[in-house]
């Protein structure tokens, strides 16, 4: 039987379409047992039957009949214009009008002569950054926990100071260190100091508005957004005082949220676990572990709240994706025939073909020493877990080359530290007997695990040529900072990394003449800018 | 066409079979009441265009839930954890569970233990059943109407809608051949209950 105390009131705040997101957040962490999730369907059907009992099954029928004739344009509207092609289109279109009205001669009439520029060689362009090439999309390069907030607010990050007493005080105080981007304090108007006292000291850097969150929580206000100021009022339906949870999190991002206790492994870790607990947010916690890496700890339903919320928030562990891709132009049957020597037993299957990372070194060198063979590494810049990078050879659209490639990846880290990635990618060929462009597309939704390489073939460049694709992502981050600072990043110049060679640690071929033969290394940091010794350009040591 | 009419009219007997479990599903995974109408929608439309991908030979609802789901999936992702949304793998287990049922227990048989159940309510509790669900009255109306505050309303709907869904299941339990308890089911709360 289900006993959990908060699983009626959370769904019943869920059904009547009241819940507020800290709620919905709970009711989706709660439902872990069978039986929660038996009552919890039983309770939605009974909801939704009630919903129908009023009218005759004829009736439905009829009603289900209209919904496949017409549904109402606004509705059809809205969803068009939210789907991300026709941002994009409409983002494109937006450019081209302010290009043409940029180029344009001013005193041109009469048919104009098309000028066909020489075919430049292949080069690779500098990638842009995921925030520059998501103009629509800039939340994706958001904190997750920032994502609800408005625009003015998402931005400022504090490492917060000790509070503790009067949730009005504390948000006073925590204001007047959140600075806006005209330099005055953030408003707040804590209308209320709710049914507790708040407690917060942590050295996590935490985004503004989580920490703003776990004050109102533990007070059972609630924080809100009104024009240029957050309001701080009573919430509608608090978490209860004496209400009991438990939460699992990885053992990592529990001692990053609560200050990397010292005790590990010592037969104590849990009771100063505890304390770090009471520490940081005023509550005792009480922890043990579940399995090697996940840790479970249980307290008041405002303590596991708060404690989550940290976790959940900006000392997360690794969440960043480094992408390698390669593409391949090669005579058709010759990458199958380096697979088959190189990669025996691996086939193509239904599900796409992956290989391992050693797989995928070992046919890269064999495929660079083959004749007729054009490479391309891109050089695609780090993604967050679930947020999109984008890399064009041509990104600033301004002289558009013969063959265009662009690709969206996506890339989301699942708990199992699986990876579900999602590759779409855009070739654009120039079509000499009709003067247009012709378009291929090819797009994939898989699940691999870190270092893992997809391969996709399929792009047809010209007779009797194929292109190849090979995408991989690692996981990267793992003990550093969660976001490394995004102006130093975009400042780097981007340059092309070299190509590691298998068995042999220190030694990698140079991306622009892979055929020469290995450079030596070793002892330059990962990053390393160096030149390379057949060519005299630049690349960095993978 | 006549086929065209036939293919139209199979599909809207499968959908009426599997209305109230697709729109459970989504009730349950999506938090905002106003958007749940328009996410039907959507999935009908979807279930629609894909109508000839359906296997005649096989259960309808299976399907038109697995379509459901990953659409709720899309939509999880395209918004990035999408707030208000169920998390994605409990969307799974929340499908499997509704199939489950309703493939012990057929919608139809669910509607007529509803029902029942509705006539053994107290009249206090059928009142506001009819008021909020046939009448479409909202909770602020009934509120002023009951001299209840809002809370009160909503603890009430919720008490009843525990109480009707357990009825549900022991009548149908029942029908199944499994002894009640003596007494069950009249065990339903009356609106003035707190």
């Amino acid at each position: 039987m289900n006993t959990d105390p908060d699983f009626h009131p959370l769904t019943a705040a869920w059904l009547d379409g009241t819940a507020t997101p800290p709620e919905q957040q709970l009711l989706g962490e709660i439902l872990h047992t069978p039986i929660m999730m038996s009552d919890y369907a039983a309770l939605c059907h009974t909801e939704t039957l009630l919903r129908q009992h009023s009218r005759p099954a004829a009736q439905r029928r009829e009603a289900l009949a209209q919904l496949l004739a017409a549904p109402p344009w606004p509705w059809r509207m809205l969803r068009f214009c939210r789907r991300p092609a026709v941002r994009w289109s409409a983002a494109a279109a937006v450019a081209a009008a302010l290009l043409t009205w940029t180029l344009w001669p001013a005193d041109s009439s009469g048919p104009s002569s098309v000028v066909v520029k020489p075919k430049p060689s292949p080069r690779l362009m500098p990638a842009a950054s995921p925030a520059r090439d998501l103009p629509g999309d800039a939340t994706a390069v958001l904190p997750p926990a920032d994502k609800s907030v408005e625009p003015w607010l998402r931005n400022y990050y504090v490492r917060p100071i000790p509070l503790s007493g009067e949730l009005a005080a504390s948000v006073r105080a925590l204001a007047a260190e959140i600075k806006m981007s005209n330099g005055q304090p953030l408003a707040v108007d804590p209308q209320t100091n709710g049914d507790a006292p708040v407690y917060l000291k942590t050295s996590a850097a935490l985004p503004a508005w989580t920490v703003l969150e776990i004050l109102a929580l533990q007070s059972g206000a609630e924080a809100v957004v009104s024009g240029k100021q957050v309001v701080f009022r009573n919430a509608k339906k608090p978490l209860p005082l004496d209400g009991r949870l438990h939460e699992d999190q990885p053992r990592s991002v529990l001692m990053a949220a609560l200050g990397n206790w010292s005790a590990q492994g010592f037969d104590d870790e849990w009771e100063a676990a505890g304390f770090l607990a009471k520490e940081t947010i005023g509550s005792p916690l009480k922890f043990w572990p579940n399995g090697d890496e996940i840790i479970t700890f249980n307290g008041t339903s405002r303590a596991v709240w708060a404690l989550g919320k940290i976790c959940r928030a900006s000392p997360r562990a690794p969440q960043r994706l480094q992408w390698s891709a390669n593409v391949l132009k090669l005579p058709h049957g010759l990458f199958e025939k380096a697979l088959a020597e190189n990669c025996p037993g691996r086939m193509s299957t239904a599900n796409g073909l992956f290989l391992s990372d050693t797989e995928h070194q070992m046919l890269l060198r064999a495929l660079s020493m083959q004749q007729g063979v054009d490479l391309m590494t891109l050089p695609i810049p780090v993604s967050d877990s679930g947020t999109r990078v984008k890399w064009t050879s041509n990104p600033e659209g301004l002289e558009r080359t013969q063959d265009e490639l662009s690709a969206v990846l996506e890339g989301t880290i699942d708990s199992s530290g699986s990876l579900d990635v999602i590759v779409a990618l855009k070739m654009e060929k120039w079509n000499e007997s009709t003067r247009g462009w012709s378009t291929q597309d090819l797009t994939c939704q898989v699940m691999i695990q870190p270092g893992q390489t997809i391969v996709l073939g399929g792009l047809v460049r010209e007779p009797g040529m194929e292109s190849v694709h090979l995408i991989s992502a690692q996981i990267i981050d793992t003990t550093g900072p969660p976001k490394p600072d995004p102006p130093k990043e975009s400042a780097r110049e981007e340059l092309p990394y070299a190509i590691p060679v298998v068995d042999k640690p220190g030694m990698v071929q140079s991306p622009y003449a892979p055929e020469k033969g290995f450079i030596d290394v070793e002892g330059f940091k990962r990053g390393t800018r160096v030149e390379c010794p057949y060519s005299g350009k630049h690349f960095r040591v993978p | 066409m006549a086929s065209d009419h036939a293919r139209r009219e199979s599909f809207l007997t499968h959908l009426s079979g599997c209305e109230s479990t697709l729109r459970a599903f989504i009730a349950g995974a999506l938090a905002a009441t106003h958007e749940r109408a328009d996410f039907f929608q959507e999935v009908v439309l979807i279930l629609w265009r894909r109508y000839d991908d359906f296997d005649a030979a096989r259960p309808f609802l299976p399907w038109a839930m697995g379509v459901a789901v990953r659409r709720m999936k899309e939509e999880y992702r395209r918004v990035q954890r999408r707030p208000g949304l169920l998390p994605a793998e409990q969307l799974e287990r929340l499908a499997n569970e509704l199939t489950a049922a309703e493939e012990r227990q057929p919608a139809a048989a669910e509607e007529a233990a509803l029902a029942e159940c509705l006539a053994a309510l107290p009249e206090s509790s059928a009142r506001l059943v009819q008021r909020r669900y046939y009448e479409r009255a909202g909770i602020e109306t009934l509120s002023a109407e009951t001299g209840q505050s809002t809370v009160a309303i909503y603890q009430t709907l919720s008490r009843l809608r525990r109480a009707l869904a357990d009825c549900i299941r022991r009548r149908l339990r029942s029908e199944d051949g499994i002894q009640l308890r003596a007494g069950s089911p009249g065990h339903l709360p009356a609106a003035h209950e707190h």
